[in-house]
């Protein structure tokens, strides 16, 4: 996957602050959800699929990227991403979607699911499977289009029997509820001057107050009440789906890793709360992998990423 | 880079000036508010502050005006002209 122009890294920055806006005035500005390839939208037509894919097999790697990013995230130094790998190794088809992170999640949920419904139809090769790789938000934006393909009835979630979260908030970004925090406090004082900071820090974009709950349905956003305690997810990971999650910690020590984890999203967030020792019964410990040393944006394009995606990957679906 | 983000540039600038100027605005109107209540209460100088506060005010308002009309003038005669660019360029036209 080629990388895009810092235009579009660009439009992705401003996507991520005020895409919600953007979106909602028809901006030419705003990010369209598209498949992408070498930096550029594709049709979900046969025809468009067979040029983009000439090799494409039935097995499918999907790249989902984070707040304010595009596929470039995943780009190692050489070239090569984590799909273009499992191409190359394990015979998948990679796939990168670009959207407008600033949206909100349940929207890009939905937008996500439609988008796979015609990609499945309208594949060349029959799809056996499509597993799913999401960084940070790209992670929720792929378990909302879950949740939005079981009320739609979709016929692509079928496929899906593996999913990756890399840096995933399952359970929020403390950071975006302290700064949620700050903006009421700034509101509530009687001067101009700091309800004007209030307003200034509200603009920010409906993604971005997202993840700091991580709803992936409208119903669970409505219910949401701010404070700075990380929620008990009420939305469990989907059943029928082989969920790995990979968390970064910067640093070894306990406390220091659960407050802090990647630096944006603590491991119990990234980890969806659940014990990496085993102690829980929704996921196995092999399934979940914490990575000391590794900050957020950089496990979107880590060798050690890389082989723990690999190896599981290798294992039958 | 395409007409349409071109015209999404434009309308981008032009909402963030909008938006900013009636933000100063208000502002700049509400932290006058308590030292000219404050001068008002001084025995003497009631109606002669109160004048002041409204020309103040009177002030704030139209300037503002004014760089929010500038504004959407300078918005209205760019729109042309990247209709223009967007048909040399053979882009369908956005609404």
């Amino acid at each position: 996957m080629a990388v895009p122009s810092k235009l579009d890294a660009t439009l992705a920055v401003l996507n991520g602050l005020v895409g919600d806006h953007l979106a909602r005035t028809d901006n030419g500005l705003a990010t369209e959800m598209a498949l992408v390839h070498h930096g550029k939208p594709i049709a979900l037509t046969r025809s468009a699929l067979s040029r983009a894919y000439p090799a494409a097999t039935g097995k499918l790697v999907l790249l989902v990227h984070g707040l304010m990013s595009t596929e470039s995230v995943w780009s190692f130094p050489d070239g090569t991403d984590y799909g273009t790998r499992l191409e190359s190794e394990l015979g998948f088809t990679p796939l990168a979607v670009r959207y407008n992170s600033g949206r909100r999640i349940p929207d890009n949920g939905a937008e996500l699911a439609a988008l796979l419904e015609r990609l499945i139809e309208a594949f060349p090769v029959p799809v056996e499977e499509l597993v799913v790789i999401g960084h940070s938000m790209g992670g929720l934006v792929f378990r909302s289009a879950c949740h939005a393909a079981v009320e739609q009835g979709h016929g692509w979630l079928v496929r899906v029997k593996r999913a990756v979260y890399v840096g995933t908030p399952h359970l929020g970004a403390p950071m975006e509820r302290a700064g949620r925090l700050v903006a009421k406090v700034l509101r509530a004082v009687d001067d101009p001057y700091t309800r004007l900071a209030a307003d200034i820090a509200n603009l920010r974009s409906e993604g971005i107050k997202d993840l700091g709950d991580a709803p992936l349905t409208h119903a669970q956003r409505a219910k949401l009440a701010v404070d700075l305690r990380a929620p008990s997810h009420p939305v469990p990971l989907l059943a029928g789906i082989r969920h790995h999650l990979i968390a970064g910690a910067l640093w070894e020590h306990p406390l220091l890793a659960t407050l802090f984890g990647d630096v944006m999203v603590p491991v119990p967030s990234a980890t969806a709360g659940l014990d990496a020792s085993g102690a829980d019964a929704a996921l196995p410990p092999c399934r979940i992998r914490i990575l000391p040393g590794i900050s957020h944006l950089p496990l979107a394009h880590h060798p050690e990423v890389y082989a723990q995606l690999r190896g599981w990957l290798e294992e039958s679906p | 880079m395409s007409a349409s983000r071109w015209r999404g540039l434009q309308r981008l600038v032009e909402d963030a000036v909008e938006h900013g100027s009636r933000a100063i605005e208000r502002v700049q109107v509400e932290s006058a508010t308590r030292p000219f209540a404050l001068l008002e209460s001084l025995p003497g100088l009631g109606p002669a502050v109160r004048a002041v506060h409204v020309l103040h005010d009177a002030s704030a308002a139209s300037t503002h005006l004014t760089i929010r009309g500038v504004n959407s003038l300078v918005g209205v005669m760019l729109r042309p002209a990247i209709d223009l660019l967007e048909r040399g360029a053979g882009e369908p036209t956005r609404k």
